[in-house]
């Protein structure tokens, strides 16, 4: 400090000892403009720029020559962006003090690098020329002109300032506060900052927490703090660790053993979980695999049993069918070949072929070469089946003589032949003879039905009840007179011609009924034999 | 409540590098120390005025 009036350094007396002067106001206002320094300091450590931008101003209103209030108001500045300004004041505190400054190193910073500085005198006139975009109400420009000012010279606050404004004035205010709280990590206690968050809060009515950011600088201050203790010593600035670290050999052995478990035990409760949760979930993920491809291959092999079960069938469809038409073909070549006999032969061979036909085998055309050819030989084949019957009946093979007399009746459907009436009712006997009363039944109705006048002979056998006894005797009395419509009973039943056709026989009517004497009933037209109606042969 | 009007005057053009040279020579850098000496001086003055 030297003495305003003679430049001589000032002592701690109140009298300057180069002119004698009274310095005590004059050191009053050194010692306020300091004062006013510290306290512009102590804000700017806590990021209170403009109420240190004011402390230092009115410092330098005390004492213009307080270079370090000055180069400080002149780092103010800068940190919120105003480098221009910063840039004046550390000029004129280069002019005030050109050796030993600080102000020197801050210029040459700034002036190192020219590209910065013109961005920042570019951003600075962007700037200007939104506040007059926002006075002519071009709000767009000014908005648009302003983000791309923030872009390149993110610590200009008033930018920031600017903008929320006019995001407050579009009611955008949660872009506002955004903007905002970035304008408060620059300068914590900005009158205007907080003022528009005050407003953003009213009008939102959610408070906007500034913490975050405060924390990560007093965070910082801490660890400053808190790591390190700096102080000086003379001119020697002296650092030391504020905390003792005991670095034995004990204490590291037992650091490398505690790293080493809690490294283990991360393995064991972290990653052995995991990889056995993910080797798990590949099992798994393998098992549904081959079980979904389990299930497709099977659906796959039942999809092809099915299709061979459905081949199998129509292989024996076809081969069924293939029989059929072989079977088919061989009845038609039967058909064929009892046509040629009958056109070369006509005769007995001819009706043997056509009698051993198959009616049912044949259809349109076939049928009616088959009916032709059998009402043709059908004479023959009467008294061939008549003859073979009847010499079963006699040889007592009632079921063959029963065959062949049916087949006889049934190769004369029109009843032409003379003993159509006898081939019925042996045919019924040797029925009854079988057991096969119904069989028997039904000859006999038959028989009453077309020969009304044989119905003595039968009823001369059988009488009105519905029973019959499967051990009832065949008895052929009367046989003999039914030719001539006579009875061979005691002439209980007189043939009326009237009857109703129904037959009934009389359980053990062989017994009872009377025995008329022998006669011969049928006459064997190979040998010339003679039969009666017992089947017995007569002498 | 605040008026954007009212808020925008607020905002004043800031001084770019090309007004810095005009803004330092327009400086008044005077200070209380300038005052006092001023005023020391008038002092001064006035005694010998009352001297003589």
């Amino acid at each position: 400090m030297r003495c305003i009036y003679c430049k001589t350094p000032l002592a701690a007396i109140d009298y300057c000892p180069g002119c004698g002067a009274d310095v005590t106001i004059q050191k009053r206002i050194f010692r306020i403009s300091n004062l006013l320094y510290n306290e512009g300091l102590e804000k700017a450590l806590v990021r209170d720029m403009e109420g240190a931008i004011v402390c230092l101003k009115r410092s330098l209103k005390f004492n213009k020559e307080n270079i370090d209030a000055r180069n400080l108001l002149g780092l103010c500045y800068y940190e919120t962006g105003e480098a221009v300004a910063a840039l004046c004041e550390w000029v004129i505190s280069k002019n005030l003090k050109s050796e030993d400054n600080l102000a020197d190193r801050y210029i040459n910073v700034l002036q190192s690098n020219k590209n910065r500085l013109d961005t920042i005198n570019q951003t600075i006139r962007k700037y200007n020329q939104c506040v007059q975009y926002c006075r002519e109400d071009n709000e767009d420009m000014a908005i648009i002109q302003l983000k791309k000012v923030i872009s390149q010279n993110p610590k200009l606050v008033k930018a920031y300032q600017l903008l929320a404004l006019l995001y407050m004035k579009r009611q955008e205010y949660e872009r506002a506060r955004k903007l905002l709280k970035k304008a408060a990590n620059i300068d914590t206690t900005n009158t205007t900052t907080l003022r528009y968050l005050q407003e953003i809060e009213d009008a939102t009515g959610r408070s906007t927490n500034l913490n975050r950011h405060n924390k990560k600088y007093e965070k910082d201050k801490g660890e400053q703090v808190s790591g390190t203790l700096r102080y000086m010593s003379g001119t020697e600035m002296v650092i030391q660790p504020t905390t003792f670290r005991d670095s034995s050999t004990i204490a590291t052995f037992i650091n490398i053993v505690l790293g080493i478990l809690l490294g283990g035990a991360i393995v064991w409760f972290l990653v052995v979980p995991a990889s056995r949760q993910t080797i798990n979930d590949n099992a798994n993920r393998q098992v549904t695999d081959a079980n979904t491809k389990l299930a497709t291959e099977s659906a796959r092999a039942q999809n092809l049993q099915d299709e061979i079960d459905g081949y199998k069938k129509q292989v024996e469809d076809a081969q069924q069918e293939r029989d059929e038409a072989v079977a088919k073909a061989e009845s038609y070549n039967k058909l064929l070949d009892a046509a040629n006999l009958y056109i070369t032969d006509g005769g007995t061979s001819a009706a043997n072929a056509v009698g051993d036909l198959d009616a049912s085998a044949y259809e349109g055309s076939a049928k009616t070469l088959y009916e032709s050819m059998a009402g043709a030989v059908s004479t023959t084949l009467f008294n061939q089946y008549y003859n073979s019957g009847t010499t079963a009946y006699m040889a007592k093979d009632y079921a063959s003589a029963a065959a062949q007399l049916k087949k006889a009746v049934e190769a004369d459907p029109e009843r032409t032949n003379s003993q159509y009436a006898d081939a019925l009712l042996y045919m019924g006997i040797a029925y009854l003879q079988l057991g096969d009363q119904s069989s028997a039944k039904a000859a006999y109705e038959e028989l009453l039905k077309y020969y009304p006048e044989k119905a003595a002979t039968v009823q001369g056998y059988f009488s009105g009840t519905s029973d019959i006894s499967s051990d009832s005797a065949a008895d052929l009395s009367g046989l003999g007179d039914a030719a001539t419509g006579q009875t061979a009973s005691d002439g209980t039943t007189e043939p009326t011609g009237d009857t109703d056709g129904s037959v009934t026989i009389i359980d053990g009517g062989s017994q009872n009924l009377p025995q008329p004497d022998s006669y011969v009933a049928w006459t064997d037209p190979n040998t010339g034999e003679q039969y009666d109606q017992y089947g017995n042969k007569m002498s | 409540m605040i008026n954007y009007e009212e808020e925008l005057k607020k905002y004043h053009p800031s001084m770019d590098v090309n007004e810095a040279e005009d803004a330092i020579y327009s400086r008044d850098l005077t200070d209380m120390t300038d005052i006092l000496k001023e005023m020391m001086k008038e002092e001064k003055k006035n005694r010998k005025q009352g001297n003589s």
